[in-house]
């Protein structure tokens, strides 16, 4: 018996910070694997870790996963078994042993889920115990097939399953479909998931900070306070900062982060709460948030969050300000 | 030319089932190189000219060894952790495990393992506990902290969805009451009470412990002890329905197959989802160069749905009985198409996991349409548990030329829940339809699923002759198949879908002498005894292996 345990228990004292977790779901045909090459040719300057699960062949660009864990010289864990989310002992789990085991962890692990998989049950790692942080759940979604899919006999509950569990769809080729089918679309997904913020990509070509979150350097080098949005090259997304060194009160900001105006996509921040020294990293991906615990103690207190949002001119302005200012304490 | 009296053995029994219709009872068999030289009396082996005549079964039965057409090598792997099962279970050891029945029994079992760990920091680790026995009662650290206080404790469920742990276990996995995940069961306080469901929140005491569990199956040690345990149940044939033919995993089985200590022929069955990207067919071939009298490599394995008392199968309309949402693929079905298209193509015979009646259709579309594009005989496509499957599926069955291997294990172990529960009466009558697929013609086996249930095809032909659960109600009594028919499924029935049936099977002139060794005579018994007659052991190519017994 002593035999299967030679390892021993594995010591978790040592206090690592949860790694991102990304999943990547959809049908067969969505996107997927484009969106994953797309996502690693525009590094974010993060060590990235891939984990496909793909029947055969992998066919995601070796030259781009360079970066990845140096004892995975491919920087991919191939998750063969079919369905990895329901598989207990199986190559979902085993990938995420495998990653802990690393002596340089990954910062993000990306999953890109079967087409047949529920991405919602792959997220649900990345809320168990500290070891990864769920980072967002991102559907790809054909804009050809979609509908015709949905309504498949075999797989139709599938494909619904998939857009339902989805923090943001990622609307996929929408240049092979004519506008008034694209309008069509929007309100078909719009009750299909209901509350889920759409994206539009043709060959999934998306601002790699919406599908990861947005960029977030560390807190103790903030930058200056600023005011003016920063518009991105395309204008359709516009990046708001939000910074504070009074302590930030709990109850304040998780009413204003369930009242984000629906153009809001995503948010990231290092959250100094009231009475607390170290920061709490927030994460907002469509209308999901969670704010992880306090990390190591600082001696400055600098709440900084920078959100992403949807540039709509129709739309009531976004002050990010005003929107905010509530949760700043008086005084720490 | 006559033969030393050494290289010719004849085994004298007081009968001996052949499974074969010219001669359905003998009482002498004789043996040489390993295979049947001649069945009859013993005046009728008298010309093959001097022999050694072994009596020591001269009060015993031998049937054909038995066949198990869909096993896992992960059966021989739990033993290394302690049984906490409802229903009693022999280890690879012949010892007798009797079911644990109440927390107390189960506190009293684990107490005693512990008590033999020297290092304190161990874990003690168990499996095989089903609270679906239990009624409502939920097993909390308050249970396992009697066990120990300061070791971690880990019971891990039948289902194999779900773990009990006790305190120190919550603790070295950082799970508290700040723990927010899924599935993490707490009390009216907001403690955790060692229950995790599903793998989210089972994750952490893996990430402590390690995957134990599931890697002790793959080991040399694991290969031999479920070799031990198809011994004892009278098996000399096994599959291992899922194998990924990697380099280690086809090397430690050559390794153990090739000691003549070994007491098993294996047939694992690649399945391409779990191989290599690179795989294929030619992975497989590369594979069947290993081939030898114990060891046959060649069969496809693939898996398309879960399980009904999981709710993860594909049901067709009116879907579950207690209303949960339809199952899972675990392929995409345009790629289950594809896959069997590469393997039929290329003249394999491929065993097909389909629980759920859904995926069953949806199967015999896929091998209707790859028949249609390359037409083949005797490919013997085999549907595996098919557990939900009418008549007119079973029709299709035989008009494709297919197989079928029921898992009538279910008809006992989950028969009560699955009328009660997951299909209701009408489905739940027609399970394991044997009876149907005897009718029409649709060659079939029946099997264990080991380590979901036992391995012990007497029992499982049992299942399929009495169609009762463990309650003790009969499930579609028209669905009931004879003994006689039942161990045809175990014997030659399995040896045809594994493709083996010419040298498996039966007691016959030129097949392998593997014989089941009984106390009494399956035939003779009555059909509701079939269970209990009791396994003395194996004859394995004319070599004998007495199952080991343990005192009780």
């Amino acid at each position: 018996m002593a035999s299967a345990l030679d390892s021993g228990l594995r010591r978790n004292d040592e206090k690592r910070p949860p790694i991102a977790l990304t999943v990547l779901g959809g049908f067969l045909g969505a996107g997927k694997t484009t969106l994953l090459n797309h996502l690693l040719r525009a590094p974010q300057g993060e060590r990235v870790l891939v984990m496909v699960n793909d029947f055969g062949a992998i066919n995601i660009d070796a030259e781009l996963i360079a970066q990845g864990a140096p004892d995975l010289p491919e920087g991919i864990i191939n998750l063969a078994n079919g369905c990895a989310c329901c598989a207990i002992g199986g190559d979902l789990m085993q990938a995420f042993l495998k990653v802990l085991s690393l002596s340089e962890p990954p910062d993000r692990v990306v999953v890109e889920a079967s087409g047949v998989a529920d991405p919602a049950r792959i997220a649900a790692m990345g809320r168990s115990g500290g070891h990864f942080r769920c980072d967002g759940v991102i559907t790809v979604v054909d804009a050809q097939q979609v509908q015709a899919l949905a309504r498949d006999r075999y797989v139709g509950d599938t494909v619904q399953a998939q857009l339902r569990a989805a923090d943001l769809l990622l609307l996929n080729k929408t240049d092979l479909v004519t506008p008034q089918a694209l309008a069509g679309l929007r309100r078909w997904l719009g009750a299909q998931a209901s509350g889920v913020p759409v994206l539009e990509s043709r060959q999934a070509e998306v601002d790699p900070r919406l599908i990861l979150g947005p960029l977030l350097a560390d807190p103790a080098d903030a930058a200056p306070p600023s005011a003016e949005p920063d518009i991105d090259h395309e204008a359709r997304f516009v990046s708001h900062r939000f910074t504070t060194a009074h302590p930030v009160r709990r109850v304040a900001l998780e009413a204003a982060l369930a009242s984000l105006p629906p153009q809001v996509l995503r948010a990231k921040g290092f959250v100094f709460l009231q009475g607390e020294d170290g920061p709490r990293v927030l994460q907002l991906c469509g209308r999901r948030w969670s704010l992880g615990s306090p990390g190591a103690a600082q001696n400055r207190h600098h709440t900084r969050i920078v959100l992403i949002a949807a540039r709509q001119d129709d739309a009531p302005a976004f002050n990010v300000w005003s929107h905010f200012e509530a949760c700043v304490a008086a005084d720490g | 030319m006559t033969q030393p009296a050494d290289t010719t053995v004849v085994f004298q029994a007081r009968s001996i089932i052949t499974m074969n219709p010219m001669q359905p009872k003998a009482t002498h068999v004789a043996v040489r190189d390993g295979r049947v030289l001649g069945v009859g009396s013993a005046d009728e082996l008298a010309g093959w000219g001097p022999a050694r005549l072994d009596t020591r079964f001269a009060d015993k039965v031998l049937m054909p060894g038995l066949v198990e057409g869909h096993a896992h090598l992960l059966d021989g792997g739990m033993w290394n952790f302690i049984y906490t099962g409802f229903h009693d279970r022999r280890g690879p050891d012949g010892r007798l495990w009797p079911g644990v029945q109440s927390f107390e029994a189960l506190i009293a079992r684990l107490r005693e393992a512990e008590a033999q760990l020297t290092d304190p920091t161990q874990p003690l680790l168990a499996w095989g506990f089903d609270p679906i026995h239990f009624g409502t009662a939920r097993m909390t650290v308050q249970e396992l902290d009697q066990v120990s206080t300061t070791r971690p404790v880990v019971v891990l469920h039948a289902s194999v969805h779900l773990l009990n742990v006790n305190s120190a276990m919550l603790r070295r996995a950082g799970i508290g009451a700040d723990t927010e995940t899924e599935g993490v069961a707490k009390d009216a306080e907001g403690q955790p009470t060692g229950e995790l469901q599903e793998m989210a929140a089972m994750f952490p005491v893996f990430a402590a412990i390690g995957n134990v569990y599931f890697e002790a199956g793959l080991r040399e040690d694991g290969i031999r002890n479920f070799g031990r345990l198809a011994q004892l149940a009278g098996v000399t044939t096994a599959s291992d329905l899922s194998n990924s033919l990697a380099d280690e995993a086809v090397a430690n089985l050559v390794k153990v197959t090739s000691d003549p200590a070994f007491p098993l022929r294996l047939v694992p069955a690649y399945n391409p989802i779990r191989g290599p990207a690179q795989g294929g067919p030619e992975h497989v071939r590369r594979a069947m160069e290993h081939n030898s009298d114990k060891l046959h490599f060649g069969l496809i394995k693939m898996v398309v749905d879960g399980s009904i008392q999981g709710f993860t199968a594909r049901l067709r309309w009116p879907l579950y009985y207690n209303g949960q949402p339809n199952g899972i693929w675990v392929i995409p079905p345009q790629k289950t198409l594809e896959l069997i298209d590469t393997y039929h193509a290329a003249g394999f015979t491929i065993h097909i996991h389909t629980n759920g009646d859904e995926a069953t259709e949806m199967v015999l579309d896929a091998v209707e349409t790859v028949l249609r594009k390359h037409p083949r005989w005797d490919h013997r496509h085999t549907l595996q548990h098919c557990q939900l499957a009418d008549a007119t599926q079973f029709k299709r069955m035989a008009a494709l030329g297919m197989a079928v291997n029921l898992f009538a294990n279910h008809l006992y172990y989950w028969g009560d829940a699955h009328y009660r529960l997951t299909v209701g009466p009408d489905r739940a009558n027609r399970m394991n339809a044997a009876g149907t697929a005897l009718r029409l013609g649709v060659p079939f086996s029946l099997h264990s699923d080991a380590p979901i249930t036992p391995i012990a095809p007497l029992f499982t032909a049992w299942c399929a002759v009495n169609r009762q659960t463990a309650s003790g109600r009969t499930l579609g009594a028209s669905e009931r198949i004879g003994v006689y028919d039942a161990l045809h499924a175990v014997t030659l029935g399995a040896a045809h879908t594994l493709r083996l049936d010419h040298c498996i099977g039966s007691i016959e002139v030129g097949k392998y002498a593997d014989f089941a060794v009984l106390e009494q005579d399956p035939l003779e018994v009555a059909p509701q005894d079939l269970r209990d007659v009791p396994v003395w052991g194996t004859v394995l190519g004319g070599q004998v292996f007495e199952a080991p017994t343990h005192p009780r």
